[in-house]
């Protein structure tokens, strides 16, 4: 496949899928520079990963996996931003500025999310995103039964964390 | 707020994620072109040329040194000081390296990374930790070495005791600035354990 093809195809595929980049660099990140930079850190992964996708399994769960291995192993302490191409509107913006109550919901429910771990965070993502326990297992690489018993542990963690918020 | 609620409110942010604007393709094309320094990529590369970094420096600095008359046995401690710093050093920076090379963004599972990050970090915490202990060490390794270069007048020992409480100064400096941060990643790896387990 010649680079032009792969580079139409590839940004079709973001495209498609860039709600889930989105909500993983939100979920990651607690300030508007670091989404940007793992937002972008992540393009620029699964750019690197694609032409040896095999697609053996979907899309999005080579997406999430990706993603979510980008969040997981991302060091903003150690690194230096001088190579970071700057782009004020890197991030797409929601077009749609009217109903401020769901982002206020949100904000609480990110907050909520944010006081579990690294892992618990992917699958409480995951598990909100309706995607099945075995690709949830699949991706992050536990069996099904513990999924679903990490599972009903993070819903106690986040009743708890609500009930007293 | 219940659990069922969370899962509305997650739905009705996902619907508004639909209003996204479309991404600016120009800008991911010339991103993709000018393939960015990834993070990861970058630590790799710092793990790898700090594996001969050490050893080359010393090397170069020392090596005018290394000759027949100036062995004694001050020279040989002073080299086996040295020698132990640097191997353990490096091993330290090659086995962080190791840990990155493993790093498959695409086919690893989460836990996987999870679990080379925390080794990750664990050996970095680990390595500023020596590095800080065994500073007095290298620092008598290095003088041990350059004995003979040096005579012992007032002026050198004053110099000497300057550039050593210099250093000194500068590695309790780091130690406090290192000691929130290598708090910060244990708790860090403490809660992946945890999540892990």
């Amino acid at each position: 496949m010649d680079n032009q093809k792969l580079q139409t195809d590839f940004i079709e595929i973001i495209e498609d899928n860039k709600k889930l980049i989105y909500k993983v660099s939100h979920m990651y990140c607690d300030n508007a520079d670091d989404v940007k930079d793992l937002f972008q850190d992540i393009i620029s992964n699964l750019w690197i990963a694609y032409p040896n996708f095999q697609q053996k399994s979907k899309v999005s769960t080579w997406i999430y996996r990706v993603s979510l291995n980008t969040a997981i192993t991302w060091f903003r302490d150690y690194t230096k931003q001088s190579n970071k191409i700057e782009y004020t509107n890197w991030i797409p913006n929601i077009a749609d500025e009217t109903d401020r109550t769901v982002d206020e919901l949100c904000d609480q429910l990110y907050r909520a999310i944010d006081t579990l771990g690294k892992i618990d965070k992917a699958i409480i993502m995951l598990f909100l995103d309706d995607t099945s326990y075995d690709e949830i297992a699949e991706i992050i690489g536990l069996t099904k039964t513990n999924v679903a018993t990490k599972i009903s542990r993070i819903k106690l963690k986040l009743k708890e964390y609500l009930s007293n918020n | 707020m219940e659990i069922e609620e969370l899962k509305t409110i997650w739905q009705q942010y996902d619907n508004r994620l639909d209003h996204l604007e479309k991404l600016n393709k120009k800008l991911i094309l010339e991103t993709l072109s000018k393939k960015p320094q990834k993070k990861l990529n970058w630590i790799k590369y710092r793990s790898f040329f700090s594996i001969f970094m050490l050893p080359v420096v010393l090397t170069l600095g020392l090596h005018d040194l290394f000759r027949i008359e100036n062995i004694d046995l001050k020279f040989i401690i002073g080299s086996l000081l040295i020698l132990v710093f640097v191997v353990i050093i490096s091993y330290l920076n090659l086995k962080g390296y190791m840990v990155l090379k493993g790093v498959d963004l695409s086919n690893n599972s989460i836990i996987e990374s999870a679990r080379k990050v925390t080794e990750f970090k664990r050996l970095f915490v680990r390595k500023r930790k020596f590095n800080l202990m065994a500073f007095p060490l290298s620092f008598a390794g290095i003088l041990l070495i350059s004995w003979k270069s040096f005579h012992f007048d007032s002026n050198t020992i004053i110099f000497l005791i300057g550039v050593f409480v210099f250093s000194l100064a500068l590695g309790y400096n780091q130690l406090k600035m290192y000691k929130a941060r290598i708090e910060r990643l244990e708790k860090e790896i403490q809660d992946l354990n945890e999540s892990i387990e």
